[in-house]
């Protein structure tokens, strides 16, 4: 049987996934649109460092988040001044370094589905008479369903599987900032092989569960994630 | 209407046409650059440099608004502040929101409906899809998205609406009923018809001027006849067509028979269907559909292909011997080989011969061996025959 603080855990990192998946499908869909209809000789460069979290290892990603983080930085020194707590070693700590961590798994999606989606229909939008932003939330984004989709679930599963940047910017706080992948490693470290058997099992059946489910929107339009590595 | 657009390598079209011209076509061969000269003339070339008037009065100076892509199109009225025009753009590809069904097509559209818009019930009967209103787009066949784009097009009630090809999956005779409900339409809406097409005969029969565009320039601008008689006296093209006027006759009972009459200068002509010479003709038709039939039109007009005209030196129109119905006295005016590409020995094998008769032209294409056996030249009287059309 699972304890009280593996159940913690569970409600934590699920509430972890789904804001971190919330705020980026928000601020990263506007954002990939953008992207997609910008030419600029800066491009790749400024899609490099959005894409960074991909490749970097998480640890180096944690570290320097740590830093910014801390109450000695401008971001971590704003952050205490205006709700009263430190940055690091909090739950919006968690959701602000999730979301930067995860970034790139949403926004690669969302950028290939608005890439590839025929810009005739947003001038047959405009030619109807559709501004741009009823345009987008009219037309785009429902022809783009599927991307949002995957986006979503990419993002959500990443999140899930967080551990390098969790454990440098939040620590093992129960009920605070420990999430399943640190439960996980402590059950591991303190030898408790069945608990750690229990959160590995479920883990691997909800991340085999919901990569099915993503693969089977990306057959019908989400391009462009399936070859990201972590 | 007048506009002036220039993109980089691609086009530099100029063109003035009268404001009385509803209905407006370009032709062109295929890379002319037809669908990019609409595209800027719609907004959507970001590159292009377009300055256009939609509804210019006649022998004024042109007055113009740079459009910006993606913006709704301006134009300036010489004696007024600017104004907004809506201008409509249904491409080949239908481009039907695929996330809604037809029904859902036409409510979006039926959204930012103008002041010229049709209601729906009467632009899907025009455009023969009342049958379609609850498919998937997924489930329409080319020929029925294309008259759904279309229906959406007039839902929206655009100012000037432009067709890109927008009924090439329609076979012949449906193009050419909804071509009839759209002229009349538009001309009842007032609305501006610009259409591209390759179909020389749709041009021809339903446009009131002709814009013909090569390699990226207007090569010709004006009334359809005229621009027709450009393109073929420079000898390009192949099968010329000609456009023949005249006095439609009503039918009665001593001519119980599917087919219409047109009167050309004391010839009657047989056609399966004519085409009214001028689209405004029912503006003042209250009917909503626009589908009533005017009597009160009384000139029509016919296309006839070079290659359906045959010569006869025998110049008794009548010739009851004959299965074919159309004969009409006509002057031998010019002969020439079509400057096409391809063998001399091709080139010789044909001609065409241009005819006149009054002020009408009308073309045909014949092999040198009747040139030769017939001994036709100019200024020879010939009656020219060709099948009902």
């Amino acid at each position: 049987m699972l304890e009280h603080s593996a159940f913690a855990a569970v409600g934590l990192t699920l509430k972890l996934a789904f804001l971190t998946s919330v705020l980026l499908m928000v601020l990263v869909t506007p954002l990939a649109w953008k992207l997609a209809n910008w030419q600029h000789k800066l491009k790749p460069v400024f899609m490099s460092v959005l894409a960074l979290p991909l490749v970097l290892p998480p640890t180096v990603l944690g570290f320097y988040l740590l830093v910014a983080f801390s109450p000695q930085s401008p971001v971590g020194e704003g952050w205490q001044w205006l709700t009263g707590h430190q940055l690091a070693f909090s739950f919006e700590g968690l959701v602000i370094g999730s979301f930067i961590y995860s970034l790139p798994f949403a926004l690669q999606p969302l950028y290939s589905g608005f890439t590839q989606l025929d810009k005739r229909y947003v001038e047959v939008a405009h030619s109807l008479g559709f501004g741009k932003i009823e345009a987008f939330f009219s037309i785009i984004l429902p022809l783009c369903k599927a991307p949002l989709i995957v986006a979503f679930g990419l993002s959500f599963a990443h999140t899930i599987g967080e551990f390098g940047v969790v454990l440098m910017i939040g620590g093992n706080i129960p009920g605070e900032t420990q999430v399943l992948s640190i439960a996980l490693y402590e059950h591991v470290e303190a030898l408790e092989y069945g608990q750690a058997h229990a959160l590995s099992l479920g883990l691997l059946l909800f991340s085999f569960l919901l990569l099915t489910l993503l693969y089977r929107f990306n057959g019908k339009g989400g391009q462009g994630w399936s070859s990201m590595s972590r | 209407m007048e506009f002036n657009v220039s993109l980089v390598n691609r086009i530099s079209a100029k063109a003035a046409l009268p404001s009385s011209m509803q209905v407006v076509g370009i032709t062109g061969p295929s890379g002319a650059g037809k669908s990019s000269l609409l595209r800027a003339l719609a907004g959507f070339e970001q590159e292009a440099s377009v300055s256009v008037n939609w509804f210019a009065e006649d022998a004024k100076p042109i007055a113009s608004a740079t459009v910006n892509a993606h913006s709704v199109t301006k134009a300036i009225n010489v004696n007024s502040a600017p104004i907004r025009v809506r201008v409509g753009l249904v491409f080949q590809q239908p481009m039907l929101f695929p996330h809604v069904n037809v029904k859902g097509n036409l409510a979006l559209a039926e959204r930012h409906a103008g002041s010229k818009a049709l209601k729906v019930e009467h632009a899907i009967a025009g455009c023969e899809c009342e049958h379609l209103l609850h498919k998937s787009i997924d489930s329409l066949s080319g020929g029925e998205a294309q008259r759904v784009a279309l229906a959406r097009a007039l839902v929206n009630g655009p100012d000037v609406l432009m067709l890109d090809e927008s009924l090439s999956a329609l076979d012949a005779a449906l193009r050419s009923k909804i071509l009839r409900f759209l002229v009349k339409t538009c001309g009842r809406l007032n609305i501006k018809l610009i259409m591209v097409s390759h179909d020389v005969q749709d041009l021809a029969l339903f446009c009131d001027g002709l814009i013909s565009v090569v390699d990226g320039e207007v090569e010709a601008t004006g009334s359809v006849a005229y621009v027709m008689a450009k393109i073929a006296s420079q000898g390009s093209v192949e099968n010329p067509c000609a456009i023949l006027e005249g006095e439609i006759i009503k039918n009665s009972d001593d001519f119980p028979h599917p087919f219409t009459r047109l009167n050309v200068s004391g010839n009657i002509l047989y056609a399966k269907a004519t085409v009214q010479c001028d689209s405004k003709l029912n503006t003042n038709n209250k009917d909503e559909q626009g589908l009533s039939t005017d009597q009160h039109q009384q000139r029509g007009k016919i296309a006839v292909f070079a290659s359906e005209v045959s010569i006869d030196t025998n110049t008794k129109v009548n010739v009851p011997s004959s299965s074919i119905l159309n004969a009409l006295p006509c002057e031998v005016v010019e002969i020439y080989h079509p400057e096409i590409p391809q063998s001399e020995n091709q080139q010789l094998q044909t001609a065409i011969v241009r005819l006149t008769h009054g002020n009408q032209v009308l073309y045909a294409r014949v092999s040198t061996l009747s040139i030769e056996r017939l001994k036709l030249e100019p200024g020879l009287s010939v009656v020219a025959r060709f099948k009902l059309q």
